[in-house]
């Protein structure tokens, strides 16, 4: 323990300026003022944390984590010096070292008693609340109670400042420990996962037990109070209540006086009352009671939802689910999905419903783990005619009612009433749900004769009826949607027109009364036909049946876009325009018009159009999401990553959206597409590259500057390092948030942290972050590695896969890949049960559909669907991605599915690291290296590829649409892209081979992969097994062809449509571009790498035997040599294939128009940007501005950058195979 | 069609129809988490016809004495729900809660000067320009300090405008 400073004032002034400096964050001054008082106080505690904050301020981590150890071995009691301390530790992510430091410090103080002690235990518990430890926060929060009511006069403030703690809280403190304990059992039971440890009781406990015991302290702290603390204590006791089935006593709580006196607020605790009553099963009583909180409230959503599902359990949500289910299995032969409630027997209805509320789940709670509790349905089904015309009549009168107390509330506190649709809008929800009943009926051979037909047109009658009185408010289609969506086509057909019919009236009645001077009518009229527009899109219409219709409704709709002009002039740009869903329509059109082209090639005018008109609206609304995320999707289907980004950049996404949206908006363009190398190389497509990177990639052609080039390499990196760091910093930080949470009772809020840093600890976007940044770090090296003598490699280094492209040598490959690799343990491979899927999937427009493919694939996936005839602009609302939080829907198949893709492509990328590792590693030790030993953390080669074609087994369906797809292109004479199917099973030829020649190179029994802790590696014995060499041989032949079939596949897709791109400046689609760019960045690097170190382990057998006499090798060997050698020509005659297609693709840009080539000069990108506009106006594309044009010589500019980038890599790849 | 319930985590993967605007500010995860750990009851989110988030509001209570208060820290409408009068919705509950919760004084909030549509919206909501704060938007642009008493502050004295302007350092929290 430190000595207290004789002279406290003097120590004070020396003290003080030190947290001046750290305050204005003078680190360096901070530092300086440290140094000077450990002078006069070298072993001062206090001064030697403040340096060590400062270090770490500093990015000195080390050298701060040196300090605070020095501090920590004297184990400080000092208050200050323990808070200090943590901040440094916690910044380090050191948190069981907190733990120690504050056990050590409370246990020195204990004996003495007192406030110190309470302080300190206070500090302990918060401590192992960060670590999640719930059975020590259980023990310590134990402890506490019992002192604090020893000691009542001694209390403690809340962390994150606020009230002292009381007794009563500490209790809750032991509650909640107990019940998180539960939690994570009943999450142990569902998922077959072993709770991490300290999370449930050393000794098993049944989770109900648990949950009965903190049901049990809550009762007699309750009992003996006679109150409980507040709304969050109620909360938590209603949770517990309602996790063990007692629903009636949780009822009992809520109306009873525990309940008054906890809620505050008399209309939330009506609604708590009304919401148990119907999951208690009395539904008349809860019907009563929402309908009482409706009278002061009309347009209460969840409550009118909820007074349905009461009036009318059988059209319930969960049942419809049902009916739904059990249509989809009629039409489809399918059953009900596994997860939904059980398929309904057409007839009765189903037994039980389950009333929904949001109140009534606490995120994260303990009810929230077990299925949902359903209540028996009335005998007559919950659906009869005469239910159906007394919830008319109920909800009839609240549209009085809502109308009612709009006009009074309009007078008072000065503003307007809020606009009270919901009792419109559930009349249209109640005309559904007897369509629904309706149409089960049928189905069940039972009711209406006539399947539903009127009761269909009824709801088409309700939607029309909304839209009359609300179709000028910008919500409405949204309002609406997932109600149209359900309809049928012809339904469909007959609202659209009914809807055009409408807004076509209410257009020509506003310019009668405007006089066309633009006056509010005509902004109304305006809204509605642009929410015509939005419902006809959500309906699936128009169904185009060729390009030019789909050219034909852009222009239809961005003429309709131009007259919203004059209306929103002065408009400030950060708004929302008058009509700013057009152009997202329109470009919607044209990439349709793009997915009904014949071919690649001739579906990039149509992407083009769509760019530019696109282009065209961003530049007076800039701020735009969705014009700038449909922007972004072009760009990067077009092979211009660094327009991707800027259009990003403009949205302004960070922190939580890096999960939800960057992920699968931004990785994809980043992943699919190279980064420019530094200048010089092929073709000068360095230079080219620069403007790619403006900061606005409409704004003009600002932004030439040569910085940019170098901020375009840093993309994915930053990308990757961003996107890592909110998951770590969560990790790191979530306990202090926690912590403040139980300081002030929030225990609502305990309960929704700790699920919602599980949620970001499983975050799918973290597995694929991860995996990316080690496989670009395997690939591309940490910055300095030494390349290959390629000649064209490069390394620029700067870690997270920043670097450039180009060839690692095998020693830097191998280096890099073991030290990536033994960052993604193989027990944390990713599965589809323990991810979670963040994803915000309802941003991506209706022709981005979410791709099985993971991101590094993603830009080759849309176009192979694209081939197939899979897009489609049309249907937003028909999406499945397109509701709320539906990649994590539990009822939809196509989300599940798109689930177990995802989770399987994650965990392909993961495995790519490990086999890196162990297939250049294998051939290292092979020629004796002793490199070739098995890393700790990193899988032997064998093992990776097992699991890579564990992986692959389930690939069935790809594997068969591979097949249909190759099949087609055989009859119909075109290629189709090679996908992510092809791509994963170039790998698994890649790795095959590379374990087959390791087999010969390195027999099992003498490698080092089943032994993985020998010392030295022996000297390999001569080689002598031929069946092995011929083995590898046959695998080696097995590889160059699967890369051979793909390059020429994509060769032959590239070669087209730079044939065919001359009219429109040469812009060529992205497929095969990415397909290319995959294999040579990917799997060729690699290739060349194993290619590399096997022939220098020939190499090394060859110069033994020279040693020992006989000059030649075994024939197993000169076999395995013969057929490194005919691999490695194979596949150096690849990328040169692959090189010259390139070549030729970018001279046949370059002198676009003529298509004479050879002679002509070379067509600057402006000029074959012009040439591209010019060739979209004769096709009757809508008309471009002059501004388009530029946007688009941007992207013709980036597209041939990554073109020479692509070449510049053929020929790295090339050089390093020969 | 609405439904007001308190703010949870999982908003904060479903907001972005909200937040994607350039106007609404995405801050960082410790920022919403304190928020939720300290004022739960002052984070409301008005959720939508098909779970979507339609806005939300984020506030506290803090001050001593007669300076005991409502702030509103953030409040932001979806462009799809806007001219709905939502805002003006969250605003009063917000309000109603200082009032009947925590009994306030008073609600404030900061607006930047530059900004006359929020202005003039606050206006409409009952608010008064109580002082101008300078710098306070890093140190680039002014705020204005708006206030409405509510019903405890009986003499209107917490709404009476000061004539200086006063610098970021002289908040009284912070």
């Amino acid at each position: 323990m430190s000595k207290r400073p004789k002279d406290p004032d003097a120590f004070e002034r020396k003290v003080k300026p030190i947290y001046d400096a750290l305050d204005s964050r003078n680190w360096k001054g901070a530092l300086k003022l440290c140094q000077q008082a450990l002078q006069k106080y070298p072993d001062n505690e206090l001064v030697k944390v403040l340096k060590a904050i400062g270090l770490e301020r500093c990015g000195k981590r080390d050298e701060a984590n040196q300090v605070v150890d020095e501090v920590l071995a004297v184990s400080p009691t000092d208050e200050q010096v323990l808070r200090l301390g943590a901040m440094v530790l916690r910044a380090a992510g050191r948190l069981p070292d907190i733990t120690r430091m504050y056990e050590a410090a409370a246990a020195a103080v204990a004996p003495r008693g007192g406030e110190l002690a309470l302080v300190l235990q206070h500090e302990v518990f918060g401590a192992h609340v960060r670590e999640f430890n719930f059975v020590k926060q259980q023990q310590v929060a134990l402890k506490l109670s019992k002192a604090a009511a020893a000691t009542p006069a001694v209390a403690v403030s809340a962390p994150g400042g606020g009230p002292a703690v009381s007794v009563e809280r500490y209790g809750w403190w032991v509650v909640l420990s107990i019940l998180l304990q539960a939690r994570a059992a009943l999450r142990a039971r569902a998922t077959g996962v072993p709770a991490p440890s300290g999370q449930v009781p050393a000794v098993a406990l049944e989770p109900e037990k648990l949950m009965a015991l903190g049901e049990g302290m809550v009762a007699r702290q309750a009992a003996k109070d006679g109150r409980l603390e507040g709304y969050e204590a109620l909360m938590v006791y209603v949770d517990v209540l309602l996790a063990q089935g007692k629903v009636s006593e949780a009822l009992g709580l809520v109306s009873g006086p525990l309940g008054a006196s906890a809620i505050r607020l008399p209309a939330e605790r009506l609604q708590l009352r009304a919401v148990l009553s119907g999951l208690s099963g009395d539904l008349e009583g809860a019907a009563g009671l929402l309908r009482e909180g409706l009278e002061l409230n009309p347009d209460d959503w969840g409550a009118l939802l909820l007074l349905l599902d009461c009036l009318l359990p059988g059209t319930a949500a969960t049942a419809a689910t049902t009916t739904k289910a059990a249509a989809a299995a009629a039409t489809h032969g399918s059953t009900s999905p596994a997860d939904g409630p059980p398929a309904p027997s057409p007839s009765p209805a189903p037994a039980i419903f389950t009333p929904q509320h949001p109140l009534v789940l606490i995120s994260g709670g303990l009810a929230e783990q077990l299925p949902p509790r359903g209540v028996q349905l009335p005998q007559d089904g919950g659906c009869t005619p005469e239910a159906f015309s007394r919830a008319e009549a109920v909800l009839q009168e609240l549209v009085g009612l809502a109308g009612r107390v709009s006009s009074e509330e309009g007078g008072g506190g000065g503003g307007k009433a809020m606009t009270m649709r919901g009792p419109d809008l559930a009349l249209v929800d109640l005309a559904c749900r007897r369509h629904r009943a309706a149409t089960a009926a049928a189905a069940g051979g039972g009711g209406a004769p006539d399947g539903g037909a009127d009761t269909e047109s009824a709801v088409v009658d309700a939607v029309l009826s909304y839209y009359r009185k609300y179709g000028s408010l910008v919500s409405c289609a949204v309002d609406l949607r997932s109600y149209v969506a359900q309809l049928g086509p012809d339904a469909a057909a007959r609202l659209a027109e009914a809807i055009q019919a409408e807004a076509d009236a209410a257009a020509a009645t506003a310019a009668a009364a405007d006089g066309g001077n633009g006056g509010g009518a005509a902004l109304s009229a305006l809204r509605r036909r642009v929410c015509a527009a939005q419902i006809r899109d959500d309906l699936g219409l128009p169904r185009l049946g060729s390009c030019e219709e789909g050219v034909q409704l852009a222009g239809e709709l961005l003429e309709l876009y131009g007259t919203a002009q004059p209306l929103q002039i002065g408009l400030d740009e950060r708004e929302r325009g008058a009509a700013d869903e057009l152009p997202v329509l329109a470009a919607a059109a044209l990439v349709s018009a793009a997915a009904l082209a014949p071919s690649d090639a001739a579906a990039v005018p149509y992407l083009l159009a769509a760019y530019g008109a696109l282009a065209d609206a961003v530049r007076c609304r800039p701020y735009g999401a969705a014009m700038r995320i449909a922007a972004a999707a072009l760009a990067a289907l077009l092979g211009a990553p660094a327009a991707t980004a800027a259009h990003l950049n403009k949205l302004d996404i960070k922190h939580i959206q890096l999960d939800t949206l960057a992920s699968h908006l931004l990785l994809p363009a980043l992943l699919a597409w190279p980064h420019w190398g530094p200048s010089g190389g092929g073709g000068g497509g360095g230079s080219e590259a620069s403007t790619a990177a403006a900061a606005d990639p409409v704004a003009g052609s600002q932004g030439q500057g040569s910085q940019s080039q170098s901020q375009s390499q840093q993309l994915l990196g930053r990308a990757l390092r961003d996107s890592t760091a909110l998951f770590e910093d969560h990790s790191r930080d979530a306990g202090e948030t926690l912590f403040t949470a139980y300081g002030h009772g929030m225990y609502t809020k305990v309960l929704e942290f700790t699920a919602f840093r599980e949620r970001l600890a499983a975050s799918h976007t973290l597995a694929v972050v991860r995996g990316e940044m080690a496989l670009a770090e395997s690939l591309r090296g940490t910055g300095g590695s030494s390349t290959s003598s390629g000649t064209s490699s490069s390394s620029s280094g700067g870690g997270g896969g920043s670097g450039g492209e180009g060839v690692l040598a095998p020693d830097a490959m191998r280096v890099a890949a073991v030290a990536a690799a033994a960052r993604l343990p193989p027990d944390d491979l990713p599965t589809a049960a323990r991810l979670r899927f963040n994803w915000d999937l309802s941003t991506r427009p209706t022709w981005l559909p979410p791709c099985t493919a993971g991101p590094s694939a993603a830009v080759a996936e849309w176009w192979r669907s694209r081939g197939r005839g899979e897009i489609c602009g049309q249907g937003y609302g028909r999406c499945w991605w397109s509701s709320t939080s539906s990649a994590e829907s539990p009822t939809c198949p196509a989300a599940a599915a798109w689930r177990r893709c995802q989770a399987t492509e994650a965990a392909h990328r993961w495995l790519l690291p490990h086999c890196i590792a162990g297939a250049v590693m294998a051939a290292a030790s092979a020629a004796g290296g002793g490199a070739g030993q098995t890393q700790p953390g990193v899988l032997s080669l064998r093992e990776a590829v097992e699991r890579l074609r564990g992986l692959s087994a389930h690939d069935g369906g790809a594997a068969s649409d591979a097949a249909s797809d190759a099949a087609a292109a055989a009859t119909t004479g075109c290629t189709t892209v090679p996908g992510s199917y092809e791509l994963r099973q170039l790998d698994l030829a890649l790795y095959g081979a590379a374990l087959a020649v390791q087999d010969c190179l390195a027999p099992p029994s003498t490698s080092a992969s089943t032994a993985p802790a020998a010392a030295a590696a022996p000297p390999p014995p001569p080689m002598t097994d031929v069946a092995a060499a011929a083995a590898a041989c046959e695998a080696l032949r097995g590889l160059t062809a699967a890369v051979q079939r793909l390059v020429a596949a994509a060769v032959a897709g590239v070669t087209a449509a730079a044939a065919a791109a001359g009219p429109w400046g040469g812009v060529l689609p992205g497929g095969s571009l990415a397909a290319l760019s995959a294999v040579l960045r990917e799997q060729m690097p690699v290739a060349a790498a194993c290619v590399q170190s096997w022939q220098a382990a020939l190499k090394a057998l060859r110069k033994r035997r020279t040693k020992t006499g006989s000059g030649s090798l075994e024939e197993a060997a000169q076999r395995l040599a013969d057929g490194v050698a005919a691999a490695a020509e194979a596949l150096a005659a690849a990328a040169r294939d692959c090189g010259e297609a390139l070549a030729a693709a970018a001279a046949a840009g370059a002198s676009a128009g003529g298509g004479e080539g050879a002679g002509s000069a070379r067509l600057s990108a402006a000029a074959a940007a012009a040439q591209a506009v010019a060739y979209l106006r004769e096709h009757g594309a809508p008309a471009l501005s002059d501004a388009a044009a530029t946007s688009l010589e941007g992207l013709v500019r980036e597209q041939r950058a990554t073109l020479a980038a692509l070449s510049r890599q053929a020929a790295a790849v090339a050089a390093a195979l020969t | 069609m609405t439904t007001l319930r308190r703010f949870t985590c999982n908003d904060l993967f479903t907001y972005n129809n909200v937040n994607l605007d350039i106007l609404t500010e995405t801050y960082n995860l410790p920022f919403y988490l304190t928020y939720l750990a300290k004022w739960p009851e002052y984070c409301l989110m008005a959720e939508g016809p098909g779970k979507q988030a339609m806005g939300y509001i984020l506030g506290k209570a803090e001050g001593e004495g007669e300076l005991w208060h409502g702030h509103v820290t953030a409040v932001t409408v979806a462009p799809d729900f806007r001219r709905q009068n939502l805002a003006q919705k969250l605003m009063h509950v917000l309000e109603e809660i200082s009032e009947k919760v925590h009994d306030c004084y008073f609600v404030d909030l900061f607006v930047r000067k530059s900004n006359s549509v929020a202005i003039n919206m606050y206006r409409k909501f009952g608010y008064i320009v109580y002082r101008t704060v300078v710098g306070y938007y890093s140190g680039d642009e002014d705020a204005y300090d708006m206030r409405k008493a509510l019903p405890r502050d009986v003499h209107k004295r917490t709404i009476i405008p000061l004539k200086r302007p006063i610098k970021p350092e002289e908040l009284e929290w912070e």
